[in-house]
């Protein structure tokens, strides 16, 4: 979207018109003291809907729900000191769960940084293990990329959360607003697929006499529902989700098993144990959802597939596998499977 | 006994075929008695076929609410996984209200502990209009830890049980909800009808019995293969 405007703005309302490029409609947040210049633009501006809730937590939680029902990023905002503490634990919640999320904090005037002044905290240093990102900004000039990058980085590849750390000078201070080309050096998520493995994963397929997908929260993210009815229809396979997974597959769905874990369906669990093949997608192996490691699928062979490469072997040791957005590897899998055929499987389901 | 014991009994389990296990998750129940869970998730996924999206809290809700609310589609079970938030379902079911429109009930379903842990949030759901409905399945405890403490710690129910419990209905209208409290099975149906037509935030306040438990279950730091049954306790 080309920005028309080449007039001085003040940094709120330069991170105002940056939302508005995003094109959000709603954030949830409650305003404070190194927010406050944020919220006065916001009210003149009217730039989104905005929805004050009763504790910052909430307003991270909020933003969560939003993103995960619309797939759209989720926008929570909250002062320095205590309001973005509070929304530690909303952060964490959406990193564990790879929600795309960003959390716009304000933080004390520059010259204010490190005295520990009024509701001073590193927030950045706090959230740093359970952020994708966060960028501290410190002069106008920093605006564009932090807000415009803090969407691009939650929302593309594995999604999850990114700060925003502004603070109250900046967003008093004076510039003009610049576009620029946001990309992030050594991040480039819409790579081609990991596939070095594919003859590996038909192979393993096409032996399994009790084969069974695990599908989890990745699907979901990717989209691919429709590959993954078609991969288990093709390969009579029956479908257990993790709890992250839920809705992945049709759970009315005759292949369906409901989910795995702790709490597991007898059927999702039993199907698991007694599986000479499992074909995992989109999930990390949490320990709710296998078990102890060790002791998961000693008899069966394992294909993983995830977008992200560093869950490849993290929990489960894999046989084989496969890189990347689960429905353009879905795709390729099937293709690769070609006709098979695998009437065998009837007393297995 | 001891709980090892109880699952070798079981014996190897001979080879079933997929479609036998499947038979084992059984929703039939009468809507008579005490509330179950059951017949509280039950009754919400027939009222609304499997359509709503349903946000829930963490612990024995979660479970009860992913065991038995079927659903059909990718983003319509809205749920803390990986770190286990109490108290995430009321305000992302707000979210979702934002996402889903207005006119949309959203269905959290919600235990007492992490429903104290968000309750001043219907304050932002009645502000707002957001027809946020909290069915909460009351059990005046911390109900899943309560059950790792009544099957793996000797019933030393230490510090899960609350030695009084909010007016549910009164904290409700206070916020500008509805609210009112159902104990026995029969009115479950009926409760959650009304709760789905009214406009705006609703709570409905489930008595279930504090003994009721999540199963089957995986033994915590066991494998897949260690589960407990209904029978199995049955048999202790």
């Amino acid at each position: 979207m080309p920005m028309e405007e080449t007039r001085k703005m003040s940094g709120a309302e330069a991170v105002l018109r940056c939302l508005e490029l995003e094109g959000v409609k709603v954030a949830f947040g409650i305003p404070g003291g190194a927010i406050i210049k944020f919220y006065d633009e916001l009210y003149k501006r009217r730039s989104f809907k905005h929805i004050l809730v009763r504790h910052e937590q909430s307003a991270a939680h909020a933003a969560d729900g939003y993103a995960r029902v619309s797939g759209e990023v989720g926008v929570c905002i909250a002062t320095s000191g205590p309001g973005s503490t509070n929304l530690v634990t909303g952060i964490a919640t959406a990193y564990m769960d790879s929600v795309p999320l960003v959390a716009i904090v304000g933080q004390v005037a520059t010259s204010f940084m490190g005295r520990d002044s009024f509701q001073e905290t590193d927030i950045v240093g706090i959230t740093l293990p359970i952020v994708k990102h966060s960028f501290k900004v410190r002069n106008f000039d920093d605006i564009y990329r932090a807000v415009r990058g803090a969407f691009y980085l939650a929302r593309t590849g594995r999604p999850g959360p990114v700060l925003i750390e502004l603070p109250s000078d900046v967003q008093r201070q004076e510039g003009v607003l610049k576009e620029e080309e946001i990309s992030f050096r050594g991040y480039s998520p819409d790579g081609f697929p990991d596939l070095k493995m594919l003859l590996d994963v038909v192979k393993f397929i096409s032996m399994a006499e009790r084969p069974v997908i695990l599908a989890g929260g990745g699907v979901i993210i990717s989209k691919a529902s429709e590959e993954l009815i078609a991969l288990a229809e093709k390969i009579k396979a029956p479908v257990a989700t993790s709890l992250m997974g839920k809705g992945a597959f049709p759970e009315e769905h005759d292949l369906s098993l409901g989910m795995a874990g702790m709490h597991g369906t007898m059927a999702a669990n039993k199907a698991l144990c007694e599986a000479d093949l499992i074909v995992a997608i989109g999930v990390r192996f949490s320990d709710r959802s296998i078990g102890k490691p060790v002791d998961f699928a000693t008899s069966a062979k394992v294909i993983h597939i995830d977008y992200d490469h560093a869950e490849i072997g993290k929990n489960v040791r894999a046989h084989a596998y496969l890189a990347g957005d689960a429905k353009k590897v879905l795709r390729e899998v099937i293709n690769a499977l070609g006709g098979i055929n695998l009437s065998s499987r009837d007393n297995w389901l | 006994m001891l709980l090892e014991e109880l699952i070798s009994l079981r014996g190897i389990i001979g080879f079933k075929k997929i479609s036998d296990w499947k038979k084992e998750l059984n929703l039939s129940v009468e809507y008579s008695g005490p509330v179950r869970p059951k017949h509280v998730i039950g009754a919400l996924w027939e009222i609304t076929k499997g359509d709503a999206i349903v946000t829930t809290e963490v612990g024995q809700n979660q479970m009860w609410a992913a065991l038995y609310y079927k659903v059909n589609k990718p983003r319509q079970f809205i749920t803390s996984g990986g770190l286990g938030t109490m108290g995430y379902g009321l305000p992302a079911a707000m979210g979702v209200c934002l996402a889903n429109g207005l006119e949309k009930p959203v269905i959290n379903v919600a235990g007492d502990g992490s429903f104290m842990m968000s309750v001043h949030e219907l304050d932002t759901c009645a502000r707002y209009g957001l027809p946020v409905k909290v069915f909460l399945l009351n059990n005046r405890s911390l109900g899943m830890v309560r059950q790792w403490q009544e099957l793996f710690f000797d019933k030393r129910y230490s510090e899960t049980i609350y030695s009084r419990e909010p007016d549910y209905e009164a904290l409700a209208k206070s916020l500008g909800a509805e609210g009112w409290t159902v104990s026995d099975a029969s009115q479950v149906r009926g409760a959650i009808e009304r709760a789905l037509e009214i406009p705006g935030p609703v709570v409905v306040n489930f008595i279930i019995p504090q003994e009721e438990k999540v199963l089957p279950m995986m033994v915590p730091g066991g494998s897949l293969k260690d589960i407990l049954t209904e029978e199995d306790l049955e048999r202790r």
